[in-house]
């Protein structure tokens, strides 16, 4: 059916296919399940539609022809939304056995709810972030603290390490981002040669270094994701379409992808391309705020956590939902997501203090960790994926491994 | 009637006159006669046999305001316990209608004082005054039949919480003075029904906006109020306009005259009380109008849960909230049971075992993992402890416990109040004879200072409920009381242990959201613009995508650590660092696993500093070295600083495109027009389609043969595969934990170039 729309080029031919998707071979949706051809008027609706798409029909007004191409899309959407999940794909996939991960470190030093965190590339190093106000850099293997920095601002929601190792940001309730070079010249003031780079309208939510140390994105609850420029602080790129606070982000993992992925209050993950500011893809079938988005390891897919108590998984081909990570005993919402470096692990941090693990590809749980004494707020699996660290409003973070 | 003024005296008053009121239709507008009520009462009355029993007869004395709220609950039922079956019979509070048709209802439990105390209660109970908060229903929070099975989260939220206490509360459609929060509106139904008939009113214009909403929250039922809340003018109109009605008999007094109240005391004028001190006590949020709790989608979180704020719902609570209501199933729930506290027998209670013991079975999960749900649901107060009732947590013992009741559902969007803390206080301050705890000790001082002005009232309250409580059975004092504490546990939690309610910085949705996405022709055409790609975008069957994750992973699972551990040894599991060091970015001899993974695919042996490395030799044995150095310069580009966008866009061009550069790349001639024609404008992206295109020339044609090559099969040959580390003989001997140099120290700050050199040399990781 994918054919049908793609080959939809404006031709009288394609008036013929008005009866949709049904023709072509393609569909796998028990035709019940399709929404336009079910009774004539739909019908008639969607021909109508099509000749304004076509330009056959003059549209009356823009929102008129804004509309018919919503519904298009929603049933070009609709009639892939097949009833089958990756774990019936999968089911040739061993299952995996016993899992025993317990926290190999814990690092206590924070004097509030910690709220984010980062790896350094150096497979070692975390930076982290409370609310409190203060940012450290900790080398988390030997649980020391290497550098301490208090923000003037509580709530510091989001930080990152800049690829290089060089250079911290952070920013929370200050509507700020702010980047910090790292030194050990112990006469030097850290907090001298902080630099504001991003200006919001409303609290960071999260920021992360592009691919150097030049550049930071960053998103907002003032329904906004930035592109900045780090020395400057010029606003090189902004991305707007969310309808509400957007809580997360997440860089594309391949170097040609040049995007990334976005998730919010609205509910909704829209996939953006960094270059136009356009956004490509948008999902929406959480039914709560998106807390988290990761993307699968090669770059096809992506995973969302939200306050409805689920984990989902998009796929940026499918260009749909491919499968969700619930369980009726789970009814806190996650709050952080990330993939094991095979991408066959979910990890997923709970408002319920836990730690849930899932097999990305069967859909099940794997096996529950405990060990914080309040909600999760962040976790990230280590760069070359030996470990995970999560981050908890309990003060304190844990490595896992 | 007619005259019952306010005065602390009410109740008395109101009970001989108001014995024939019927509720308006305000109240309990489905009985007629006030007999009619009390008989029926019984047989809503969800609770559980003992449930009557647990109704305080507080009623019976004075309605104290304290009582309203057993008062309501089952007056009739005081001290007698329903047959079982009796009760069984009752439908399900829902579905009040059956109510209206009360009156002919058999007079289950008619004699006893009814008149009088239903006379009071009449007018009392609908009338909570404010403050009247702690003596709402004891009994567990939803028989069984009392909620809907699974009541969808927006039907819980609506009813749910008042379902218990609801009882006795009108059914929405007509009567609606639940919404009211204090249930003025009721009484006022009431007063109107001594005189036989309500008249509806208009309510005027003025200040009572708020002033519909009691100062009370708890006033009445709770969770109705709540929700509707500001059905302002609500009660108003249902006031009635004549004279006669009782003024707020008991709601008396105090309240009228506070204005809180909103009806006023004066029997004509309905608004003479109401307009004078509009929303005074009522909080920290009196003034200003909440925004409307049915608007606010679940999924909101916000900030303050405190204050004059309404409680915006956390979508968890819902969820759990169905799970309270599943647990108390008849068939399918924890069965409950008589449990003895010393001496005292507390009907309808459970054990921490039974609790445990039923989330195992019904959800299949571990014994752990049950105890910690349930732990979390008693630390969200929908489950207190009757034991030490101080800390909520849940042990998996033979402790007691007992459900909420819905009244005090964490999720009732009524907010707790200051006046309602400061009652509680005050009546722990006397219970206790000044010894307060510490935090209570200061929150009381402070309450006494912020809310002085009412502070009698406060004392009055407190001094009523306790006295109405004095006249409950003892298991019925310690119900109550446990669950008025386990209510502001939650809701005052002691300083240092954390709030289960907060929730962070606020956060808006689409409803309310700030962000104003304007509407215009723009909007739209990038809308469409969105769709038209939409449509147009090649859709892979889910079938594929799947099959290419199963790849992938097959793929990668070798190389994950967690998945399938890590040679030789996982550093953070035995504290050493060979792994790190033989995979460090640049070694001599990378691992087996490293140089396997540079043939998985292109981007792979890119990102690997060693393998670009690698890759940037052999390309110099084929003479095509400048294409890799070209797409580095291409992505120190894209990713640099903006003021050096022009520097380097001359610099590539000098070095790569310019007409006999040292090492000009092999682009077509079509991509180098266009390149050269946007070099004339420098900005960032403007190498892209050039550097795509030696990307792919890259891609497609000499990592191919890269792979195929003599050197990539040396270093795969030479790949070492470390041995795994063989157990420490002794374990307990910690291994020393060495830092190593930070990445900061390795690359002096200030030294840009060489800092965007690292940066492209250690690309983002995935």
């Amino acid at each position: 059916m994918c054919k049908s729309f793609s080959c939809y080029c404006p031709g009288i031919q394609a008036l013929s296919e008005f009866i949709p998707i049904f023709i072509c071979g393609y569909i796998h949706t028990p035709p019940t399940l399709v929404l336009p051809p079910a009774n004539p008027e739909a019908d008639f609706v969607g021909l109508h539609h099509r000749l304004m798409f076509l330009g056959l029909i003059p549209t009356s007004d823009i929102t008129h022809e804004r509309k018919s191409f919503q519904w298009q899309s929603f049933s070009a959407r609709f009639s892939n939304h097949q009833l089958f999940a990756v774990h019936q794909v999968a089911e040739r996939v061993e299952a995996l056995g016993q899992f025993v991960m317990k926290t190999r470190r814990t690092l206590k030093g924070h004097g509030n709810k910690v709220l984010c965190m980062d790896w350094c590339k150096d497979k070692r190093r975390i930076v982290s972030s409370s609310q409190d106000g203060k940012v450290i850099v900790w080398d988390s293997f030997t649980t020391n603290k290497e550098h301490a920095v208090t923000m003037p601002c509580t709530w510091v929601m989001a930080c990152a390490y800049a690829p290089s190792g060089c250079a911290i940001a952070c920013g929370g309730l200050d509507n700020k981002c702010s980047v910090y070079p790292l030194t050990f010249d112990k006469n030097e003031n850290m907090a001298a040669k902080k630099k504001s780079v991003a200006m919001h309208t409303n609290y960071l939510s999260a920021c992360s270094f592009t691919n150097s140390d030049m550049q930071i994105l960053t998103a907002s609850g003032d329904g906004t994701c930035a592109l900045w420029d780090v020395e400057s602080g010029q606003l090189l790129q902004s991305f707007h379409g969310h309808g509400a606070d957007v809580l997360c982000l997440d860089l594309a993992p391949s170097e040609t992808g040049n995007t990334f992925v976005s998730g919010g209050c609205d509910k909704k993950a829209m996939v953006w391309d960094m270059r136009s500011g356009q956004c490509i893809q948008s999902f929406e079938t959480h039914d709560s705020d998106i807390n988290s988005v990761r993307y699968y390891p090669s770059g096809d897919a992506f995973a969302s956590g939200s306050d409805d108590a689920t984990c989902r998984l998009y796929d940026l081909r499918a260009d749909r939902e491919v499968a969700i990570y619930s369980k009726e005993s789970i009814i806190f919402g996650a709050s952080s997501v990330d993939f094991s470096l095979s991408g066959r692990l979910l990890f997923a941090g709970y408002n319920d203090y836990t730690i849930n693990v899932w097999d990305v590809l069967k859909g099940s749980r794997v096996s529950i960790l405990f060990g914080h004494e309040n909600r999760v707020s962040t976790l990230r699996v280590s760069p070359d994926g030996t470990a995970f660290c999560s981050g908890s409003w309990d003060h304190t973070l844990r490595i896992w491994a | 009637m007619a005259g019952a003024g306010p005065g602390p005296a009410l109740p008395g008053a109101s009970r001989k006159t108001g014995g024939g009121a019927p509720r308006g239709r305000g109240g309990d507008a489905r009985c007629s006669a006030p007999g009619a009520r009390l008989r029926r009462r019984p047989l809503l009355s969800p609770g559980p046999g003992d449930g009557a029993a647990l109704v305080p007869g507080a009623a019976r004395r004075c309605a104290p305001p304290a009582a309203l709220g057993s008062a309501r609950r089952g007056p009739a039922g005081r001290r007698r316990r329903l047959p079982q079956t009796r009760r069984l019979r009752c439908p399900p509070p829902p579905a009040p209608a059956p109510r209206r048709r009360a009156a002919p209802a058999p007079p289950l439990m008619g004699g006893e004082t009814a008149v009088s105390s239903s006379a009071v209660r009449a007018g009392t109970a609908p009338a909570r005054p404010r403050g009247a908060l702690p003596a709402p229903c004891p009994h567990p929070p939803a028989s069984p039949r009392t909620l809907p099975a699974a009541p969808s989260p927006a039907r819980t939220r609506q009813r749910a919480p008042s379902a218990c206490c609801l009882q006795s509360v009108p059914p929405p459609s007509r009567s609606r003075p639940a919404r009211c929060r204090y249930g003025p509106a009721g009484s006022r139904g009431d007063a109107a029904g001594s005189s036989g008939r309500s008249r509806p009113r208009r309510p005027p214009p003025a200040p009572l906006g708020h002033g519909g909403r009691p100062p009370n929250a708890l006033g009445t039922a709770p969770g109705a109020a709540g929700k509707r809340g500001r059905g302002r003018g609500r009660g108003r109109r249902r006031a009635p306009g004549c004279p006669g009605r009782a003024p707020g008999s008991d709601r008396g007094s105090r309240q009228g005259e506070r204005g809180g109240g909103g009806r006023g005391p004066g029997g004509g004028g309905a608004g003479a009380g109401t307009g004078a001190v509009p929303g005074l006590s009522r909080g920290p949020g009196a003034g200003k109008p909440r925004p409307r709790a049915e608007r606010s989608a679940p999924a909101m979180t916000v900030g303050g849960p405190r204050g004059g704020h309404p409680r915006l719902q956390m979508p968890c609570l819902s969820k759990m909230e169905r799970m309270i209501v599943s647990m108390q199933d008849p068939d399918m729930g924890i069965k409950m049971r008589n449990q003895r506290l010393l001496i005292t027998v507390i009907p309808h209670a459970m054990t921490g075992n039974d609790i445990v013991e039923w989330l195992i079975q019904k959800y299949g999960i571990s014994e752990e993992e049950s105890l910690h749900l349930g732990n979390l649901i008693v630390k969200h107060g929908y489950i207190y402890p009757l034991k030490d009732p101080r800390s909520l947590t849940l042990r998996a013992d033979e402790s007691p416990y007992r459900f909420q009741t819905p009244y005090f559902w964490t999720s009732t969007k009524w907010p707790a109040t200051e006046l309602d803390y400061a009652i509680y206080l005050a009546k722990k301050n006397i219970r206790k004879q000044g010894d307060l705890i510490e935090h209570e000790k200061d929150n009381y001082n402070l309450l006494h200072k912020r809310i002085n002005h009412t502070w009698d009232f406060v004392v009055m309250q407190a001094r009523e409920q306790l006295r109405a409580a004095k006249q409950r059975r003892k298991g019925d004092r310690i119900v109550i009381d446990c669950q008025e504490q386990a209510y502001w546990l939650v809701n005052r939690p002691p300083p240092g242990a954390p709030s289960v309610l907060e929730q962070g910085p606020e956060r808006r949705n689409c409803h309310t959201s700030r962000v104003q996405l304007a509407k215009n022709m723009d909007y739209y055409k990038r809308e469409i613009e969105y769709c038209r790609k939409a449509m147009a975008r090649t859709r892979v069957k889910s079938s594929i995508c799947l099959e290419g994750y199963i790849k992938f992973n097959e793929q990668y699972v070798p190389h994950d650590p967690i998945m399938s551990g890590c040679l030789p040894s996982n550093p953070w599991i035995t504290d050493d660092t060979t792994y790190w060091a033989m995979n460090a970015p640049t070694v001599l001899t990378p691992t087996k696993l490293r140089v396997e993974r540079w043939g998985f695919d292109f981007s792979e042996l890119l990102t690997d500093p060693l393998g670009r490395a690698q890759l940037l030799e052999f390309l110099k044995k084929e003479f095509s070295a400048e294409n890799l150095s070209f797409w580095e310069a291409c992505e120190e580009l894209r990713y640099g600083e903006q003021s050096r966008i022009a520097e380097i866009v001359d610099s590539i061009y000098q070095q790569f495109l310019a007409p006999g550069a040292t090492r000009w790349v092999n682009i077509d001639s079509k991509t180098m027009e266009r390149t050269l024609e946007g070099i004339k404008t420098p900005h960032r992206y403007v190498m892209d389609d050039a550097q795509m295109h030696i990307y792919m020339l890259m891609k497609k044609d000499s990592y191919p043969r890269f792979l195929k090559s003599e050197l990539y099969r040396n270093l795969l040959a030479e790949a070492v595969i470390p041995p795994e580390t063989k157990k420490r003989v002794f374990p307990f001997m910690r291994k020393q934990r060495h830092s190593s140099p930070s990445p900061a120290l390795l690359l002096p700050a200030g030294d840009a170039e060489d800092k965007i050199k690292g940066a492209t040399a250690v690309p983002e990781e995935s």
